[in-house]
C-alpha cells in the first residue's frame, strides 16, 4: 500500500514537473492529476492480477547448463541491453561519468550459471554501448569465501570482503576524479529523498540469520551518515547496485561505500544499493531521485542476476517502479515448463 | 509447534475440548493428555517421543521397585542405579563434547560429528523423573501404580520443553484427582497466557535484535553500549523465559493442573541470595532439594565449610546444566562465591545497613544486585569465555563513561511496559494478578454487592487486555524456534 502510494506520488510529481509552470491552468492540472491517478490504479490492478496468476521464479533455478542458449534468456538479454542503454543516456545527460563494475560475492566453486553466462554478456554490452566496465569478479573469485563473505551463514560480504572490494573500486574513483555533473536543479525540483531507504532510518536489522547490523540513512533516504547539501562543496559519487553494494549484515562504516568514504574524505559517497534491484530499478531510481543529488560519477554494480531478474514474474513482484511486465509468449512457455517441473509453486 | 503459533492454538483448542468432554473419567483424561503430549513432542522430531517414553518407563519401574523394597540398603542401591540410568541419556547426549574435550586423545571425537540429536527439553523431564524416584525413596510420595498417569505427568506438554520443572509431591497428585475448573482459574490462566505472550513476543523478541547486535559487534562498541547490551540481555532472557513459563502455567491451569511458579519479580531482589529465590524457582528448588541439602547433610561434620562446598558444587553443576561449555561453569562458580560471601557477611551487612535509611538501603542493594546479575549474565550470552572476558574488560574500562550509541538506547522503550507492570504487581500472588491492582471482580475493594464498582473494574480489565492483545498483534516479531532462549537447555 505504501509502495503504491509512493508510486502514485512519484508519478504525479514527475507529471507535475513536466508541466510548464507558466500555464497556470488549475483545471488542466487537476485533470492531469486525475488521469495520472486513474492510470496508476489501472496499472496496480493489472500488476495485482499478474502477480496473482504468476508466482515468482526462484532466481537460482532460472538457468540450467544449457540455459545460455534458451530463447527466454535471449529475450532477457535484449531487455537488459535496452534498459542499460537508457540508463547510460540518462546518466550522461547530466554530464556525470557512468562506470560499471561487475561484482558478485560468488567465489570459487560457488560461481553460478547466472554469473558464468551473464558476465561476458554484460562486458560485451558495455563495450558495444561505450560504457567503461571493470570486471572485479576474477579478483574476488580468487579469495577465500570464509574470509570475504559471511559464510556459512550468508553469502554477502564480510567486513574483510567489503574492504577488499572497496580497495578494488578506489582506483576507478581516482581515475575518474575529473568527472563533473553539469546538471543543476532548483530546490523546488528536488524530491524529498535521493535513495529508497526511509529517511533518517536508524535501526538494527537481523535478516533472520542472527547477523544483526546497524542501518542508518540520512534525511534523504541514502545509507550514509550525513545529509547532502546544495550547492555541492565536494565531488559526489553515486554507488548503485543490489545487495552487493547495500552490504547487509554490515554497519554503515564497514560497507563498501562506508570504507570508500573513509578512503576518500574529500568526496561524498552515496550508497543507494538495495537488495534485489536490477537495471530497470536503477533507471527509475536515477531518474526519480538520485540524479537530483547531482552526482559527478555514477558507479553501477552489475552481475548476472540483473539479467535473470528481468523475467516478467520477478519484475512484477519486485520492481520498484511498479511497471507492468506483460509476459511474452517465450516467457509464458518457459514459465509453464518450469511450473510443470515443479520449480514454481 | 510453538506456543505462539496458529498450529498450537488449534492443537490446544482440540485438546482442551476433548479433555473436558472426558471430565468424568480421570483415567481417560490422562490417556488423552499423554497422546496429546507425545503428538506435540513428535512435531519437533519423530525420535523424541521414543526417547521420552523409554525415560518414563525407567522412572516408572524404578519408582515402583523403590516403593516395594523395604531394605534400606537395597532401596538406596536401587535409587543410585535409577538416577544413573535416568541421567545417562542426558550426560551422553548433552555433555559428550565437553567430557571428550578434556581428554586430548579423544577431543577430535565430537558428539556433533556423530550426528547426535539432543531432544528438546531433555534436562527438564530428566530432572522431573529423578525428582520423582528420589521422592519415592524418601517416602515423600507413594510410588505411582498407574503407568498412564505417571507418563501423563512427566510428558505433560505445557512444561515438557522449558519447564517449570514440576515436583512430584505437588503436581502428580493432581493427575489423580477429579479435574476442576473455576471461573477464577480461567481468569488467572488466560491472564497468564496473554501476559506471557506479550513478554515473549513483544518485549523479548524485539529487544533480542539489539542484544544480538551488542554481543556480535562487541569489538566495535564502547563500554557503556556493551553495559546497556548486558542489561538488555538480562531483561530479554527474563521476558523470554518467564513469558514461556507464564504461558505454560496458564495452559496447564486451563487443564485444571497447577504447575509451580518459576519467577517472582526477580528484579526487585536486594541480594543475590534473594535473586535465586525469585529466578527460575523450579530449577533452584530442584537443586536445593536434591543436591544442596543432601550434600550439606552428608558433610555436616565439616561445619560451615559444608555449606561452602555444597554451594560451590551445586552452582557449578547448575551452570553446567545450562550447557556443555566451561563458560557456564564459570558462571556457576562466580554465583556460588558471591552466595558464600553473602552467607558469611550477612550479620555484618545487617549491622552496616542499619546505619543507612531503609529506602536508600533497599534501592542501593537492588541496583547493585541487578548490576551484578547483568555482569554475570555476560558469561551466559557471550559466544565464548574469551568474548565474555573481552566484554567485561570493556564494561569496566574508561569507555563506560562515554555516551552509548543512540540506536541501542531506544530499545529500552520496549522494556518500559514490562518493568512498570511487574513493579506494580511485585507483591501479587502470581505473575499476572490484576486483582492485586484493584481491578476486576476479585479485587479486594470490589464487594459483590456493589455492582457499579464491579462493572467499572471489569471494564478497566477488558481495556487492559485489549491494549495488550493489540500490542501483541501490532508489535510481535516473527521468530523461529531457535530463538526461544531456554529450549536449548
Amino acid at each position: 500500500m505504501k509502495k503504491v502510494f509512493l508510486g502514485l506520488l512519484t508519478a504525479t510529481t514527475v507529471l507535475g514537473m513536466g508541466c510548464k509552470s507558466g500555464g497556470g491552468d488549475e483545471a488542466q492540472k487537476s485533470k492531469q492529476l486525475e488521469l495520472a491517478e486513474a492510470k496508476a490504479t489501472e496499472n496496480n490492478a493489472k500488476l495485482e492480477k499478474l502477480n496473482h496468476d504468476y508466482g515468482q521464479m526462484p532466481d537460482a533455478r532460472m538457468l540450467d547448463n544449457n540455459g545460455e542458449k534458451s530463447a527466454v534468456y535471449a529475450e532477457l538479454k535484449v531487455r537488459y541491453k535496452a534498459e542499460l542503454t537508457k540508463l547510460k543516456q540518462d546518466v550522461e545527460a547530466t554530464g556525470a561519468k557512468f562506470v560499471m563494475i561487475i561484482l558478485t560475492p560468488e567465489v570459487g566453486s560457488g560461481v553460478t550459471n547466472i554469473s558464468r553466462f551473464g558476465h561476458p554478456f554484460i562486458k560485451a554490452t558495455c563495450a558495444e554501448l561505450g560504457i567503461e566496465c571493470v570486471d572485479l569478479s576474477p579478483e574476488v573469485g580468487a579469495q577465500d569465501p570464509k574470509a570475504i563473505t559471511q559464510a556459512p551463514r550468508d553469502g554477502h560480504w564480510s567486513k574483510k570482503g567489503a574492504e577488499f572490494v572497496a580497495n578494488l573500486i578506489a582506483p576507478i574513483i581516482k581515475k575518474n576524479s575529473d568527472a563533473t555533473c553539469k546538471a543543476t536543479y532548483k530546490d523546488a525540483e528536488r524530491p524529498e529523498t535521493f535513495g529508497d531507504l526511509p529517511p533518517n532510518d536508524d535501526e538494527i536489522m537481523d535478516g533472520g540469520k542472527d547477523l544483526p547490523y546497524h542501518v542508518k540513512a540520512n534525511a534523504q533516504g541514502v545509507r550514509m551518515d550525513y545529509n547532502l547539501t546544495f550547492p555541492k562543496k565536494k565531488k559526489r559519487i553515486l554507488l548503485m547496485g543490489d545487495s552487493g553494494i547495500f552490504c547487509p549484515f554490515l554497519d554503515n562504516e564497514f560497507t563498501i561505500p562506508g570504507v570508500l568514504q573513509k578512503t576518500f574524505p574529500d568526496y561524498e559517497i552515496m550508497n543507494t544499493g538495495m537488495i534485489c534491484y536490477t537495471v530497470d530499478d536503477y533507471v527509475s531510481l536515477f531518474n526519480e531521485k538520485a540524479k537530483f543529488a547531482e552526482p559527478d560519477l555514477v558507479i553501477l554494480q552489475a552481475n548476472g542476476g540483473d539479467i535473470t531478474d528481468l523475467f516478467f514474474t520477478n519484475r512484477n513482484h519486485l520492481g520498484r517502479s511498479h511497471r507492468v511486465y506483460v509476459p511474452t509468449e517465450t516467457e509464458l512457455k518457459y514459465y509453464n515448463e518450469k511450473l510443470g517441473a515443479g520449480l514454481i509453486k | 509447534m510453538l506456543f505462539n503459533s496458529t498450529a498450537f492454538a488449534i492443537f490446544f483448542t482440540v485438546v482442551l475440548v476433548i479433555y473436558w468432554l472426558l471430565y468424568k473419567w480421570r483415567a481417560y483424561q490422562n490417556l488423552a493428555l499423554l497422546i496429546a503430549s507425545l503428538f506435540f513432542y513428535y512435531q519437533f522430531h519423530y525420535s523424541f517421543p521414543f526417547y521420552l517414553m523409554s525415560l518414563i518407563t525407567v522412572g516408572y519401574l524404578f519408582g515402583k521397585q523403590i516403593g516395594k523394597v523395604t531394605d534400606a540398603k537395597k532401596k538406596k542401591t536401587l535409587l543410585i542405579i535409577g538416577v544413573c540410568l535416568l541421567s545417562f541419556g542426558l550426560v551422553y547426549l548433552k555433555y559428550s563434547n565437553l567430557l571428550l574435550s578434556g581428554i586430548p586423545m579423544l577431543s577430535a571425537w565430537q558428539a556433533s560429528a556423530l550426528g547426535i540429536l539432543v531432544p528438546i527439553g531433555i534436562s527438564y523431564y530428566t530432572f522431573s523423573s529423578i525428582g520423582y524416584i528420589t521422592d519415592v525413596y524418601r517416602g515423600d510420595i507413594e510410588p505411582e501404580g498407574d503407568y498412564v498417569t505417571y507418563a501423563a505427568y512427566i510428558s505433560f506438554f505445557p512444561h515438557i520443553l522449558s519447564g517449570p520443572i514440576p515436583t512430584a509431591t505437588m503436581v502428580l497428585p493432581q493427575f489423580k484427582e477429579k479435574s476442576r475448573l473455576t471461573v477464577e482459574k480461567i481468569d488467572q490462566s488466560v491472564g497468564e497466557i496473554v501476559w506471557g505472550l506479550f513478554k515473549k513476543m513483544v518485549v523479548s523478541d524485539n529487544i533480542g535484535t539489539a542484544v544480538s547486535y551488542c554481543f556480535r559487534q562487541s569489538h566495535d562498541l564502547n563500554g557503556s553500549t556493551l553495559l546497556l547490551g548486558a542489561i538488555l540481555f538480562t531483561i530479554q532472557v527474563y521476558a523470554d523465559f518467564s513469558g514461556y513459563s507464564d504461558i505454560a502455567r496458564g495452559l496447564a491451569g486451563l487443564l485444571g493442573i497447577e504447575i509451580p511458579q518459576n519467577f517472582k519479580i526477580p528484579f526487585s531482589s536486594r541480594s543475590v541470595t534473594e535473586f535465586w529465590r525469585r529466578w527460575h524457582i523450579s530449577l533452584t528448588t530442584w537443586f536445593y532439594t536434591y543436591i544442596f541439602n543432601p550434600l550439606v547433610d552428608s558433610l555436616r561434620f565439616l561445619g560451615n565449610s559444608s555449606i561452602v562446598i555444597a554451594l560451590i558444587f551445586t552452582f557449578c553443576l547448575s551452570g553446567l546444566w545450562h550447557g556443555a561449555d566451561w563458560k557456564y561453569v564459570i558462571y556457576g562458580l562466580i554465583n556460588s562465591l558471591v552466595l558464600v560471601y553473602e552467607f558469611f557477611t550477612r550479620k555484618q551487612r545487617k549491622k552496616l545497613f542499619k546505619k543507612v535509611p531503609v529506602f536508600i538501603n533497599n534501592w542501593l542493594s537492588n541496583i547493585l544486585t541487578m548490576l551484578f546479575i547483568c555482569f554475570l549474565l555476560i558469561f551466559f550470552r557471550a559466544n565464548s569465555i574469551n568474548d565474555a572476558f573481552y566484554i567485561i574488560s570493556r564494561v569496566v574500562s574508561a569507555s563506560v563513561v562515554s555516551a552509548p550509541v543512540q540506536y541501542i538506547v531506544k530499545y529500552f522503550s520496549w522494556t518500559i511496559p514490562l518493568i512498570l507492570v511487574e513493579y506494580i504487581q511485585k507483591n501479587g500472588e502470581y505473575t499476572w494478578d490484576m486483582a492485586h491492582w484493584g481491578i476486576g471482580d476479585r479485587a479486594p475493594w470490589n464487594t459483590i454487592d456493589d455492582g457499579k464498582k464491579k462493572a467499572i473494574g471489569l471494564a478497566i480489565k477488558a481495556l487492559i487486555y485489549s491494549v495488550i492483545i493489540m500490542a501483541i498483534v501490532l508489535y510481535a516479531k516473527k521468530q523461529n524456534m531457535a530463538e526461544y532462549y531456554y529450549f536449548k537447555f
